[in-house]
């Protein structure tokens, strides 16, 4: 999962960088643009090469920062989701109050092996929703898991 | 308990901002493809003056000898008082409303030739123009009126040879390699792989199997990373 860390049954990500491949995909076909120029005698601009760099630059900063504004947690009691960059709004959603989750995705999702999941919680009108994170099906074997363990534990 | 779906506005904002990266790579690519390919002289007008200039002089030309290889592609758009060419390959060209095939190792000239021509490395991608008098293998082809007749050939074409006598360019610009000799010795440059940028060149142009040589005028040349620059003054200044 992206940025998966399972430490003593405590499991946490981040959205998957799968969902930025087009924008990778991008940078490739910048920097493939560039290097056919280069081998076919022409010269690239110096301007343009500017421009790829700064472009590229971006987009992986970009993308960084916009992974670490939402994080999920699954540990032995609740799901805890945060979001922002310095304010964080955390919210805790206790196994006692889930009721049933749902895997999402589509053709591109399967293609890439991530996807959403939705997490529905007693009150119907109440879900978590996860969003793009990988193996979202291990995700939810993960939370099954211990939403068993947990009501195990209080009868 | 507090919903953890994003709001609309959010979700708005959030779309517009990648539909502006998108449209940055879009302007970023189709910028890097029109100075690269359609106009490669681009870079002085946008952004004056780029480092690494040897000799600059508007007002006045430098004159300029150089034995480089062949450009990959290079775009001349003027008259030329003469054109040369010998093919390795059988050529077919239109002129006037006529068509004519050009056997393997013809030899084709044009004289007073006024138009576009494209080459890349041997292969001439574009003739298209009007000529005073063009030669097939010799035999001559022009107009009982004298008028000018419309020259262009139909497809690519490979050559061994080609002389253009007094042309002019407005930008030659690639990675070259070479030895070149400015103002009569004053200065020769050694490139190797480097990139190389003449500004107006006026003169002769002549591509021999895999040698361009040059000689004439230009106002303006930029050459970065240069190894083995010499200046070598004249007798008189010495």
């Amino acid at each position: 999962m992206g940025k998966k860390e399972v430490s003593n049954e405590i499991l946490k990500v981040r959205n998957s960088r799968r969902v930025y491949l087009p924008f990778y995909f991008m940078i490739f076909i910048l920097f493939g643009t560039m290097l056919y120029i280069k081998f076919s005698g022409r010269v690239v601009n110096d301007l343009a090469l500017k421009l790829v760099i700064f472009f590229a630059s971006l987009v992986v900063v970009i993308t960084e920062i916009h992974r670490l504004g939402n994080s999920y947690e699954i540990n032995d009691h609740s799901i805890v989701h945060k979001k922002g960059y310095f304010n964080i709004f955390s919210s805790r959603f206790e196994f006692g109050a889930i009721s049933d989750s749902d895997v999402h995705q589509n053709l591109w999702h399967r293609l890439f092996s991530y996807g959403n999941v939705e997490v529905h919680l007693f009150s119907r009108d109440n879900r978590i929703d996860i969003k793009n994170i990988n193996d979202p099906y291990g995700f939810v074997k993960f939370l099954h898991k211990k939403m068993g363990n947990f009501r195990r534990r209080n009868g | 308990m507090a919903k953890t779906e994003i709001v609309e506005g959010e979700k708005s904002k959030s779309h517009h901002f990648w539909l502006y990266l998108t449209i940055l790579f879009l302007v970023i690519l189709s910028f890097l493809i029109y100075t690269s390919f359609y106009n490669p002289s681009f870079s002085s007008k946008f952004t004056g003056k780029i480092t690494g200039n040897i000799i600059s002089n508007k007002n006045s030309f430098n004159n300029i000898i150089a034995k480089l290889d062949v450009p990959g592609h290079l775009v001349i758009d003027s008259s030329i008082d003469k054109i040369s060419i010998k093919t390795s390959e059988p050529l077919n060209i239109v002129i006037g409303d006529q068509k004519a095939e050009l056997k393997k190792q013809s030899s084709l000239v044009i004289n007073d030739f006024k138009g576009k021509i494209i080459l890349e490395k041997q292969k001439l991608t574009k003739l298209d123009g009007n000529a005073q008098e063009i030669f097939i293998d010799g035999i001559p082809m022009t107009r009982k009126s004298g008028s000018s007749i419309p020259i262009s050939i139909e497809k690519n074409v490979t050559f061994y040879y080609l002389e253009l006598k007094n042309t002019r360019i407005n930008t030659i610009n690639y990675i070259a390699s070479g030895d070149l000799d400015i103002n009569n010795g004053k200065v020769t440059i050694n490139l190797k792989n480097e990139k190389l940028k003449i500004d107006s060149y006026e003169g002769d142009f002549l591509v021999n199997k895999n040698v361009l040589s040059i000689n004439g005028k230009f106002s303006d040349i930029n050459a970065d990373e240069l190894i083995g620059l010499t200046i070598v003054k004249n007798e008189t200044e010495k």
